[in-house]
């Protein structure tokens, strides 16, 4: 299944800057990584990618590199750039608030409860 | 690129998704090779084609997404990086943007740059003239301190008059008022025949007194000035040549004449069948304040005694005040050093004195100076309505762009972003406009000069300056200014949420942007009226001008100078029989209805204004105290007063007249008022130093264009032939083409002297046509800037007007759904027409009438506030306004309905 738009708005940016917290990342590799890291959840029309790339890097929590890949061709790799990094902590902090809460509320299982 | 090579499918589906997100070009390849790239990779990881581009999604979304986020990128990394600054490629990219914008809307685009070139182009024009006449030093060294001295009488301060030669001789030794002073003989004669080129050539010279050239501070560019023993030292002078046979050369006729030959200086030239040494060369800058087409100069001689006398006033003076001395100071020092003067010949109760003028004020004018500002004022007006029409334009270019801006504003497209596109194309458009518009000014000095050379100064020689080019710069800007900022400005403050609730209605406007564009159509409908009304009045006086009665029949006259050298018709006996045989030979020639000479023509201004007395019956002008009355001077020949159609009213005719009786003088009309009630035939006059009777009266002509007159006596040149080498302009009425007896009058004066010059011929109409350069000059200028800006008028209401009916098509399309008639719909939108044209002919009306001032010294029998100008100016204004909204309201009533209202 996948989330619905509204959901994905919120969602996908965190996700992204999560998995370019680990490394520099290229477009498609990108794309790959969130369906199948995600489980499919966050998978999406692999065009968005870039428009969410580029409206992160218009806040600055991104910055494109240009580097020649293993195979030889150029491609532009993603970098997290320090801005991105506090604002990624930010959200994972507001995430964490609104998951408990909605689990106080009985509306999802805790992180805890969904692992059991 | 070593990859796997796309497959033309997903190259061409990259293309698709990268053509429509509609980004400029080095964002546009950004982001095609990232998509390739992508695309790359997918098969590299062994996903075939169709799979990727299924993946990807919809294109036209993605291009949307993508363009969108591009654009807020592009706005957010500029506000955030080096705070708003942009840079170079950003300014590059923005100037690329602008340029194909504007190349989208070649109408719009065409129709500024050429309203800008209109405004600029002749405002540079005049402003060029204004700059040559007005701000251009004169070409002498520290110009500031020439200064032209005049002779006035004590009892007129406004009657200037050329200066006798004692009082050059006196001014001369006044050290403390002169640096250096000279005078110059500017009268008409003063030209000569150089023979000794393969056939004769007239000259123009100009006989000036020793230390003119120093005076001016412009040395001879070879050989020597002229020496003070050339004009003054011991004896009487006794010809008009001068005293020492010496002359220096124009740069022109060095050339010209003697093949710029470098070893001229020492030679001798024939002139006049005498022979004179070249002792100087002028340099070819050099430019002759009082004989700007001057081919040499000759010594003048100031030798006291003859024509040298307290009664001749016929010098032009030109002093140099030295470093310090204010005109007043100067001026105060002139007058008591006269008085003195004036004392010690025992004349203590004199009549003239001197009077000190700068000179650049004296060779400008005020007349010239007045019509140079009017002109200026006028161009002035016409790139107002120039700028009004463009901001006009901008502004409705950019009510249709709101809804563009506020849905990029929306998108986060930075609204400086939106503010410096609008800028850049304004300064595009102001820079092409400004280009266009110097070649047009460039082109318009040179219409200028050809058009009235009379109307310029002598040596004023327009060019378009460094000085002219940043005006026209200046006038540029503050159009960019004008109309470049507003409409940004307004693009800055848009509120997205409002545009966008507009909707299609945001292109018409609100009810802000209506009246702003209104107001701008009144200025120009204002402005427009202004200009007609002063073009109308002027074009009333100019004919009026025409409409003088000259009293005389110039069609078909030819006229012509014949100037006799002294050295071979030194007496009255030789000329007199020169021009008799000349005259009969004329008068026989074929095709001649009637031929004369005269000493100057009618309508031609002042010329030889002399004193004559009564000599009332019974007494002798020893005796008798009666004034002496200014007379008009004119030495007549052969049958003039019939060769131009004037009028005898009474006594002999001029072929009648015996020039071997007694010593006669025909009088004008106007004259014999002096006579009271006596019968003026036979009355006796004394005119040049002989008593002489009245043998006929003619009618009266006038003296100048305006047609004033005064009055005038004609003597006989057979009876007058001894008093000075008459220099002669015959007329010769034919039945033909008058231009096309020049050969044969060629011949005939070929036969009686092979040395002689045909000088000057032209149609007596052309030289009527010259005394009126002036008038004619300002009123064509003022027609041109009227019509200019009559046609921006037309546009202007013409562009607001379709813009109003287009914008409110809908309305338009529903009422007459509901059943109004073509009638009404044409009514109302000439409703709109007429609530703009009135205001600004109202207005127009009033600015009219108190700039009518300015125009007022110019006008020749016509009010400043004449009646039938305005209306015709508020007719015309008015229906050009009612023509420019009926087209745009015709196609309006024409539209259907149905059809306008389903493209809503």
């Amino acid at each position: 299944m996948t989330l619905e738009r509204e959901w994905m708005r919120g969602a996908a940016p965190l996700a992204v800057l999560t998995l370019l917290e680990g490394r520099e990342m290229y477009g498609y590799e990108l794309v790959e990584a969130l369906e199948k890291d995600t489980g499919g959840i966050l998978a999406m029309g692999q065009s968005t990618v870039y428009p969410l790339l580029y409206n992160l890097e218009a806040r600055g929590h991104v910055t494109p590199v240009s580097r020649t890949a293993p195979t030889g061709r150029r491609r532009k790799y993603y970098q997290i750039t320090p801005v991105g990094r506090t604002w990624l902590e930010g959200q994972r902090h507001q995430w964490g608030q609104l998951v408990h809460g909605l689990g106080r509320l009985g509306i999802v299982a805790g992180p805890d409860e969904a692992r059991a | 690129m070593t990859g796997p090579l796309l497959p033309p499918s997903v190259r061409a589906f990259v293309r698709e998704v990268v053509e429509a997100t509609g980004l400029e070009l080095p964002d546009r390849h950004e982001v095609e090779r990232e998509l390739e790239a992508h695309f790359e990779d997918g098969l590299e990881a062994g996903v075939d084609a169709d799979e990727l581009i299924r993946r990807f999604g919809d294109p036209a979304t993605a291009a949307m997404k993508i363009a969108r986020a591009r654009e807020r990128r592009a706005h957010d990394t500029t506000t955030r990086t080096g705070g708003g600054r942009m840079s170079v490629g950003d300014w590059a990219r923005e100037f690329g943007t602008s340029w194909r914008a504007l190349l989208r809307a070649p109408g719009f685009t065409v129709l500024v740059v050429l309203t800008l070139a209109l405004g600029v182009g002749a405002n540079t024009a005049v402003f060029s003239v204004i700059d040559a006449v007005l701000l251009t030093p004169l070409p002498y060294q520290a110009p500031e301190r020439l200064v032209r001295i005049y002779e006035v009488p004590m009892d007129d301060v406004t009657a200037f008059s050329f200066v006798r030669s004692p009082t050059v001789a006196a001014m001369r030794e006044w050290d403390d008022v002169f640096d250096g002073l000279a005078s110059i003989y500017t009268y008409r004669e003063t030209g000569a025949d150089l023979t000794d080129g393969d056939r004769p050539r007239r000259v123009t010279v100009v006989p000036v007194s020793a230390g003119y050239f120093d005076m001016l501070g412009v040395p001879p560019a070879m050989g020597r000035p002229f020496r003070e023993e050339e004009s003054v030292g011991p004896g009487e002078p006794v010809a008009r040549g001068p005293m020492v046979p010496v002359t220096i050369l124009s740069d022109r006729l060095w050339r010209d004449q003697y093949g710029a030959d470098p070893g001229i200086i020492g030679r001798s030239i024939r002139m006049d069948g005498a022979s004179y040494e070249v002792v100087g060369v002028m340099p070819a800058r050099f430019s002759d304040p009082f004989g700007p087409r001057a081919d040499l100069w000759t010594p003048q001689d100031l030798r006291e005694g003859g024509f040298n006398n307290w009664g001749n006033y016929y010098l032009s003076v030109v002093g140099r005040l030295p470093e310090g001395l204010t005109l007043a100071a100067a001026q105060e020092r002139v007058s008591a050093h006269f008085a003195n003067l004036m004392e010690s010949i025992g004349e203590s109760d004199f009549e003239w004195a001197p009077r000190l003028v700068p000179l650049h004020d004296d060779i400008v004018g005020d007349t010239r100076r007045a019509m140079l500002l009017l002109l200026a004022g006028a161009a002035a007006l016409v790139l107002l309505s120039a700028c009004v029409n463009v901001a006009n334009l901008v502004f409705v270019r950019g009510l249709g762009r709101a809804r563009e801006a506020a849905v990029r504003a929306a998108l986060g497209s930075g609204r400086l972003r939106l503010v410096m596109r609008t800028l850049m194309e304004s300064t595009i458009l102001v820079a092409g406009g400004a280009l266009l518009g110097m070649l047009m000014g460039w082109a318009g000095v040179h219409a200028l000069v050809s058009m009235a050379p009379d109307a310029l100064p002598a040596g004023a020689t327009p060019t378009l300056s460094i000085r002219v080019f940043g005006f026209a710069l200046a006038v540029s800007m503050v159009a960019l200014l004008v109309f470049g900022l507003a409409p940004a400005l307004r693009f800055a403050s848009v509120d997205p949420g409002d545009a966008l609730r507009q909707g299609q209605r945001g292109s018409t406007g609100g009810g802000t942007s209506r009246r702003v564009r209104g107001a701008l159509v009144v200025i120009q409908v204002a402005t427009g009226l202004v200009l007609l009304t002063g073009a109308g009045l002027l074009t009333r006086s100019f004919v009026q001008l025409q409409d003088v009665p000259l009293g005389i029949e110039p069609q078909g006259v030819l006229t012509f100078e014949v100037h006799l050298p002294d050295a071979r018709y030194p007496d009255g006996p030789s000329r007199r029989a020169f021009q008799d045989q000349l005259h009969q030979r004329i008068s026989t020639l074929p095709g001649v209805r009637a031929a004369g000479s005269t000493s100057w023509l009618p309508a031609n201004g002042l010329y030889h204004g002399w004193g004559v007395r009564y000599v009332a019956p019974g007494t002798t002008p020893a005796e008798d105290q009666s004034p002496w009355y200014g007379t008009q001077i004119r030495v007549v020949n052969g049958n003039y007063f019939s060769a131009l159609g004037i009028e005898m009213l009474r006594g002999t005719p001029m072929d009648e007249f015996d020039p071997d009786g007694d010593l006669g003088v025909w009088v004008n009309e106007r004259f014999t008022d002096i006579f009271g009630e006596a019968d003026p035939i036979g009355q006796i006059i004394s005119v040049g130093n002989a008593d002489r009777r009245v043998i006929g009266v003619v009618a009266d002509v006038p003296t100048d264009t305006r047609g004033s007159v005064s009055r005038k006596a004609y003597i006989p040149h057979a009876q007058f032939a001894d008093n000075r080498n008459w220099a002669l302009i015959h007329t010769v009425s034919t039945r033909a083409d008058p231009t096309s007896m020049q050969t044969q009058l060629r011949d005939v004066l070929a036969s009686l002297d092979g040395d002689l010059v045909l000088y000057l011929p032209r149609p007596l109409n052309d030289v009527l046509a010259t005394g009126r350069a002036r008038d004619r000059f300002a009123t064509v200028l003022m027609g041109v800037f009227a019509a200019l800006a009559l046609i921006l008028t037309v546009v202007g209401v013409y562009g607001i007007l379709a813009h109003a009916v287009a914008g409110r098509s809908r309305e338009i399309g529903i009422r007459m759904a509901l059943g109004a008639d073509r009638r009404s719909v044409l009514e109302m939108v000439m409703r709109y027409a007429t609530s703009l044209a009135v205001p600004g002919v109202v207005l127009g009306v009033l600015a009219a009438w108190y700039g009518s001032r300015w125009v007022a010294a110019f006008l020749f029998e016509v009010k400043p506030v004449d009646p039938a100008v305005y209306a015709a100016t508020v007719a015309l204004v008015l229906g050009a306004c009612l023509l420019a909204g009926y087209i745009p309201a015709r196609g309006a009533a024409g539209a259907d309905p149905a059809r306008t209202l389903s493209e809503e």
